[in-house]
Protein backbone atom coordinates (compact mmCIF):
# COMPACT_ATOMS: atom_id res chain seq x y z
CA UNK A 1 0.00 0.00 0.00
CA UNK A 2 1.23 3.42 -0.70
CA UNK A 3 1.91 6.08 1.49
CA UNK A 4 -0.34 9.01 1.71
CA UNK A 5 0.82 12.47 1.39
CA UNK A 6 0.84 14.66 4.06
CA UNK A 7 -2.11 16.72 1.90
CA UNK A 8 -3.93 13.48 2.23
CA UNK A 9 -3.07 12.99 6.04
CA UNK A 10 -4.59 16.82 6.19
CA UNK A 11 -7.57 15.89 4.63
CA UNK A 12 -8.41 12.44 6.89
CA UNK A 13 -7.57 14.93 9.54
CA UNK A 14 -10.54 17.41 8.80
CA UNK A 15 -12.70 14.38 9.32
CA UNK A 16 -11.60 13.56 12.30
CA UNK A 17 -9.17 10.68 11.72
CA UNK A 18 -7.31 10.47 14.64
CA UNK A 19 -4.91 7.58 13.36
CA UNK A 20 -4.23 10.37 9.97
CA UNK A 21 -3.34 12.61 12.98
CA UNK A 22 -1.08 10.50 14.97
CA UNK A 23 0.34 9.90 11.72
CA UNK A 24 1.20 13.21 11.13
CA UNK A 25 2.61 14.02 14.38
CA UNK A 26 4.99 10.97 13.95
CA UNK A 27 6.17 12.90 10.85
CA UNK A 28 6.74 15.92 12.01
CA UNK A 29 6.50 16.39 15.70
CA UNK A 30 10.01 16.07 15.88
CA UNK A 31 11.08 18.63 13.53
CA UNK A 32 8.71 21.25 14.86
CA UNK A 33 9.45 20.82 18.15
CA UNK A 34 13.46 21.63 17.44
CA UNK A 35 11.82 24.34 15.33
CA UNK A 36 9.52 25.25 18.57
CA UNK A 37 12.99 24.92 21.41
CA UNK A 38 14.59 27.45 18.84
CA UNK A 39 11.96 30.26 19.08
CA UNK A 40 11.28 30.07 22.59
CA UNK A 41 14.11 28.63 24.55
CA UNK A 42 12.03 26.52 26.88
CA UNK A 43 11.84 22.85 26.34
CA UNK A 44 7.88 22.82 28.19
CA UNK A 45 7.09 25.97 26.29
CA UNK A 46 8.46 24.68 23.31
CA UNK A 47 6.04 21.47 24.01
CA UNK A 48 2.97 23.62 24.23
CA UNK A 49 3.97 24.85 21.22
CA UNK A 50 3.77 22.36 18.87
CA UNK A 51 0.58 20.85 21.24
CA UNK A 52 -0.95 23.77 19.61
CA UNK A 53 0.77 23.77 16.16
CA UNK A 54 -1.35 20.86 15.84
CA UNK A 55 -4.73 21.62 16.58
CA UNK A 56 -4.27 24.60 14.75
CA UNK A 57 -3.72 22.43 11.87
CA UNK A 58 -6.41 20.27 12.91
CA UNK A 59 -8.41 23.15 13.04
CA UNK A 60 -6.80 25.18 9.71
CA UNK A 61 -7.22 24.92 6.19
CA UNK A 62 -3.96 24.20 4.13
CA UNK A 63 -4.25 25.95 0.63
CA UNK A 64 -1.36 23.97 -0.63
CA UNK A 65 0.46 26.93 -1.07
CA UNK A 66 3.67 25.31 0.55
CA UNK A 67 4.66 21.48 2.01
CA UNK A 68 2.42 21.22 4.56
CA UNK A 69 5.53 21.03 6.72
CA UNK A 70 6.50 24.76 5.91
CA UNK A 71 2.56 25.53 6.57
CA UNK A 72 2.77 23.76 9.41
CA UNK A 73 6.61 25.89 10.81
CA UNK A 74 4.61 28.75 9.93
CA UNK A 75 1.78 28.08 12.34
CA UNK A 76 4.71 26.84 14.74
CA UNK A 77 6.47 30.50 14.17
CA UNK A 78 2.96 31.90 15.10
CA UNK A 79 2.17 29.84 18.07
CA UNK A 80 6.05 30.51 19.15
CA UNK A 81 5.04 34.23 18.98
CA UNK A 82 2.09 34.62 21.05
CA UNK A 83 3.74 32.27 23.88
CA UNK A 84 6.83 34.63 24.15
CA UNK A 85 4.01 37.66 24.17
CA UNK A 86 2.48 36.18 27.59
CA UNK A 87 5.58 35.15 28.85
CA UNK A 88 7.63 37.10 31.98
CA UNK A 89 11.41 38.47 31.05
CA UNK A 90 13.22 35.78 30.70
CA UNK A 91 15.63 35.23 34.18
CA UNK A 92 18.95 37.20 34.15
CA UNK A 93 21.07 34.53 33.95
CA UNK A 94 19.61 33.58 30.40
CA UNK A 95 20.40 36.88 28.94
CA UNK A 96 23.86 37.06 30.63
CA UNK A 97 25.22 33.74 29.94
CA UNK A 98 28.82 33.71 28.42
CA UNK A 99 28.87 32.45 25.15
CA UNK A 100 32.07 30.50 23.60
CA UNK A 101 31.50 30.31 20.34
CA UNK A 102 34.07 28.15 19.74
CA UNK A 103 33.38 25.56 22.33
CA UNK A 104 30.16 25.47 20.82
CA UNK A 105 31.04 24.46 17.18
CA UNK A 106 33.52 22.06 18.69
CA UNK A 107 30.59 20.62 20.69
CA UNK A 108 28.00 20.23 17.46
CA UNK A 109 25.86 22.67 19.31
CA UNK A 110 22.10 22.66 18.50
CA UNK A 111 20.20 25.49 16.28
CA UNK A 112 18.74 26.27 19.44
CA UNK A 113 22.09 26.85 21.14
CA UNK A 114 23.20 29.11 18.16
CA UNK A 115 20.75 31.25 17.60
CA UNK A 116 20.35 31.62 21.59
CA UNK A 117 22.04 35.37 21.07
CA UNK A 118 19.90 36.38 18.73
CA UNK A 119 16.61 38.35 18.53
CA UNK A 120 13.15 36.63 18.62
CA UNK A 121 12.41 38.47 15.24
CA UNK A 122 15.92 37.29 14.04
CA UNK A 123 15.77 33.94 15.18
CA UNK A 124 12.49 33.86 12.94
CA UNK A 125 13.58 35.22 10.23
CA UNK A 126 16.63 32.60 10.37
CA UNK A 127 14.74 29.50 10.98
CA UNK A 128 12.08 30.28 8.04
CA UNK A 129 14.86 31.55 5.17
CA UNK A 130 17.51 28.50 6.55
CA UNK A 131 15.61 25.85 7.52
CA UNK A 132 11.94 25.95 5.19
CA UNK A 133 14.18 28.16 2.51
CA UNK A 134 11.30 29.94 2.48
CA UNK A 135 11.56 33.23 -0.20
CA UNK A 136 11.42 37.15 1.53
CA UNK A 137 7.94 37.32 -0.33
CA UNK A 138 7.12 34.20 2.04
CA UNK A 139 8.89 35.31 5.25
CA UNK A 140 7.02 38.47 5.06
CA UNK A 141 3.89 37.17 4.52
CA UNK A 142 4.07 34.65 7.59
CA UNK A 143 5.46 37.20 9.85
CA UNK A 144 3.43 39.83 8.77
CA UNK A 145 5.90 42.51 7.84
CA UNK A 146 7.32 44.22 4.92
CA UNK A 147 9.91 42.22 2.66
CA UNK A 148 12.61 45.02 3.44
CA UNK A 149 12.35 44.29 7.07
CA UNK A 150 12.76 40.58 6.63
CA UNK A 151 16.16 41.41 4.71
CA UNK A 152 17.36 43.81 7.49
CA UNK A 153 16.39 40.42 10.02
CA UNK A 154 18.27 38.61 7.93
CA UNK A 155 21.22 40.20 7.42
CA UNK A 156 21.52 41.73 10.89
CA UNK A 157 21.26 38.41 12.04
CA UNK A 158 23.77 36.81 9.64
CA UNK A 159 26.22 39.37 10.59
CA UNK A 160 25.53 38.81 14.19
CA UNK A 161 26.18 35.12 13.73
CA UNK A 162 29.33 35.72 11.30
CA UNK A 163 30.63 37.54 14.28
CA UNK A 164 30.05 34.51 16.65
CA UNK A 165 30.71 31.31 14.14
CA UNK A 166 33.07 32.92 11.74
CA UNK A 167 33.84 31.15 8.66
CA UNK A 168 37.22 29.20 8.28
CA UNK A 169 38.75 31.67 5.33
CA UNK A 170 41.08 28.84 4.65
CA UNK A 171 38.40 26.72 3.65
CA UNK A 172 38.36 26.79 0.07
CA UNK B 1 34.72 47.73 -11.05
CA UNK B 2 31.86 48.35 -8.27
CA UNK B 3 30.77 45.27 -5.89
CA UNK B 4 27.28 45.26 -5.57
CA UNK B 5 26.01 45.87 -2.43
CA UNK B 6 25.93 43.65 0.46
CA UNK B 7 21.91 43.50 0.40
CA UNK B 8 22.34 42.30 -3.34
CA UNK B 9 24.97 39.24 -2.22
CA UNK B 10 22.56 38.52 0.23
CA UNK B 11 19.58 37.99 -2.08
CA UNK B 12 21.71 36.38 -4.45
CA UNK B 13 22.93 34.11 -2.03
CA UNK B 14 18.98 33.87 -1.11
CA UNK B 15 17.53 33.20 -4.56
CA UNK B 16 15.82 36.58 -4.69
CA UNK B 17 17.29 38.07 -7.85
CA UNK B 18 15.92 37.55 -11.06
CA UNK B 19 17.69 36.03 -13.96
CA UNK B 20 19.56 39.23 -15.45
CA UNK B 21 20.37 40.09 -12.26
CA UNK B 22 21.41 36.80 -11.36
CA UNK B 23 24.12 36.76 -14.82
CA UNK B 24 25.32 40.51 -13.74
CA UNK B 25 26.64 39.26 -10.12
CA UNK B 26 28.10 36.17 -11.13
CA UNK B 27 30.29 38.48 -13.87
CA UNK B 28 31.17 40.19 -11.47
CA UNK B 29 32.71 37.19 -8.83
CA UNK B 30 34.29 35.68 -11.63
CA UNK B 31 36.60 39.35 -11.10
CA UNK B 32 36.08 40.00 -7.31
CA UNK B 33 37.74 37.87 -4.87
CA UNK B 34 36.58 39.95 -2.19
CA UNK B 35 32.65 39.03 -3.25
CA UNK B 36 33.56 35.49 -3.32
CA UNK B 37 34.87 35.29 0.07
CA UNK B 38 31.56 37.08 1.32
CA UNK B 39 29.59 34.82 -0.93
CA UNK B 40 31.59 31.63 1.04
CA UNK B 41 31.32 33.22 4.76
CA UNK B 42 27.79 33.49 3.47
CA UNK B 43 27.26 29.98 2.43
CA UNK B 44 29.49 28.75 5.21
CA UNK B 45 27.01 30.15 7.79
CA UNK B 46 23.61 28.71 6.21
CA UNK B 47 25.30 25.23 5.67
CA UNK B 48 26.29 25.17 9.32
CA UNK B 49 22.73 26.18 10.58
CA UNK B 50 20.80 23.78 7.82
CA UNK B 51 23.00 20.81 9.62
CA UNK B 52 23.09 21.91 12.78
CA UNK B 53 21.20 19.12 15.13
CA UNK B 54 17.92 20.12 15.89
CA UNK B 55 16.55 19.68 20.07
CA UNK B 56 14.86 16.37 20.00
CA UNK B 57 11.24 16.01 21.96
CA UNK B 58 10.84 13.44 24.58
CA UNK B 59 8.64 10.28 23.45
CA UNK B 60 5.98 11.17 25.91
CA UNK B 61 5.46 14.55 24.75
CA UNK B 62 5.18 13.09 20.92
CA UNK B 63 2.53 10.73 22.36
CA UNK B 64 1.22 12.97 24.57
CA UNK B 65 0.76 15.34 20.66
CA UNK B 66 -0.50 12.52 18.64
CA UNK B 67 -3.46 11.66 21.30
CA UNK B 68 -4.47 15.25 21.26
CA UNK B 69 -6.49 14.25 18.20
CA UNK B 70 -9.22 13.19 20.83
CA UNK B 71 -8.99 16.04 22.85
CA UNK B 72 -10.00 18.06 19.51
CA UNK B 73 -12.61 15.66 19.10
CA UNK B 74 -14.19 16.39 21.73
CA UNK B 75 -13.91 19.95 21.93
CA UNK B 76 -15.61 19.77 18.40
CA UNK B 77 -18.37 17.57 19.81
CA UNK B 78 -18.73 20.00 22.75
CA UNK B 79 -19.20 23.04 20.58
CA UNK B 80 -22.18 21.34 18.36
CA UNK B 81 -23.75 19.84 21.80
CA UNK B 82 -23.76 23.95 22.91
CA UNK B 83 -25.09 24.90 19.17
CA UNK B 84 -28.10 22.26 19.14
CA UNK B 85 -28.92 23.42 22.40
CA UNK B 86 -28.99 26.29 22.08
CA UNK B 87 -30.64 25.60 18.25
CA UNK B 88 -33.31 23.93 20.67
CA UNK B 89 -33.84 26.56 23.12
CA UNK B 90 -34.50 28.91 20.28
CA UNK B 91 -37.37 26.16 18.66
CA UNK B 92 -38.83 26.17 22.60
CA UNK B 93 -38.74 29.82 22.79
CA UNK B 94 -40.81 29.99 19.39
CA UNK B 95 -43.33 27.20 20.21
CA UNK B 96 -44.17 28.86 23.10
CA UNK B 97 -43.63 32.67 22.90
CA UNK B 98 -45.09 33.46 19.66
CA UNK B 99 -47.97 30.80 20.15
CA UNK B 100 -49.17 30.95 23.39
CA UNK B 101 -52.78 29.51 22.46
CA UNK B 102 -51.46 26.23 20.98
CA UNK B 103 -53.10 23.03 22.68
CA UNK B 104 -50.51 21.83 24.87
CA UNK B 105 -51.03 17.97 23.23
CA UNK B 106 -49.72 20.09 20.16
CA UNK B 107 -46.89 21.79 21.99
CA UNK B 108 -46.04 18.22 23.31
CA UNK B 109 -46.03 16.91 19.71
CA UNK B 110 -43.65 19.58 18.41
CA UNK B 111 -41.02 19.42 21.45
CA UNK B 112 -40.53 15.23 20.93
CA UNK B 113 -39.59 16.13 17.04
CA UNK B 114 -37.32 18.98 18.62
CA UNK B 115 -36.30 15.70 20.72
CA UNK B 116 -35.97 13.21 18.27
CA UNK B 117 -33.94 15.17 15.38
CA UNK B 118 -31.32 16.00 18.36
CA UNK B 119 -30.95 12.55 19.52
CA UNK B 120 -30.42 11.76 15.81
CA UNK B 121 -27.88 13.93 15.88
CA UNK B 122 -25.99 13.09 18.89
CA UNK B 123 -22.47 11.82 18.91
CA UNK B 124 -21.73 12.05 22.73
CA UNK B 125 -23.44 11.66 25.55
CA UNK B 126 -23.48 14.86 26.94
CA UNK B 127 -26.24 15.79 24.11
CA UNK B 128 -29.18 14.33 25.94
CA UNK B 129 -27.92 16.00 29.01
CA UNK B 130 -28.57 19.14 26.96
CA UNK B 131 -32.13 18.05 25.60
CA UNK B 132 -32.87 17.55 29.13
CA UNK B 133 -31.77 21.16 30.26
CA UNK B 134 -33.88 21.95 27.26
CA UNK B 135 -37.23 20.09 28.06
CA UNK B 136 -37.37 21.30 31.59
CA UNK B 137 -37.09 25.04 30.33
CA UNK B 138 -39.63 24.21 27.77
CA UNK B 139 -41.67 22.50 29.71
CA UNK B 140 -41.54 25.50 32.43
CA UNK B 141 -42.78 27.98 29.79
CA UNK B 142 -45.75 25.80 28.89
CA UNK B 143 -46.48 25.53 32.93
CA UNK B 144 -46.08 21.32 32.93
CA UNK B 145 -44.27 20.31 35.97
CA UNK B 146 -40.79 19.03 34.75
CA UNK B 147 -41.46 16.08 36.48
CA UNK B 148 -44.33 15.03 34.35
CA UNK B 149 -44.68 11.29 33.37
CA UNK B 150 -42.29 10.73 36.10
CA UNK B 151 -42.20 7.11 37.46
CA UNK B 152 -40.91 8.73 40.57
CA UNK B 153 -43.15 8.46 43.83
Amino acid sequence: MTERSDAQLLALIHRADEQAFAELVRRHGRYLFGVARTLVRDEHEAEDVVQETFLAAFRGRYRGESTVRTWLVGITVKQAALVRRKRRPPPPEVLSRSFDAQAATDAKMDLAAMLEQLSEEHREALVLRELEGCSYEEIAGLLGVPQGTVESRLHRARARLREQFGPDEKTP
Amino acid sequence: MTCPDNQQLHRYHDWQLTTEQVAAIESHLQQCEHCRTQLRALRHLSDMLFHAPLAEPSEQAMRRWARSARRMRDSRIRHLAEWMTAAAATIVLGIFGLWPNMETAQAGSLLGDVERVMLAGAADERLPANLVTARLFAADLSGESPDQGSNDP
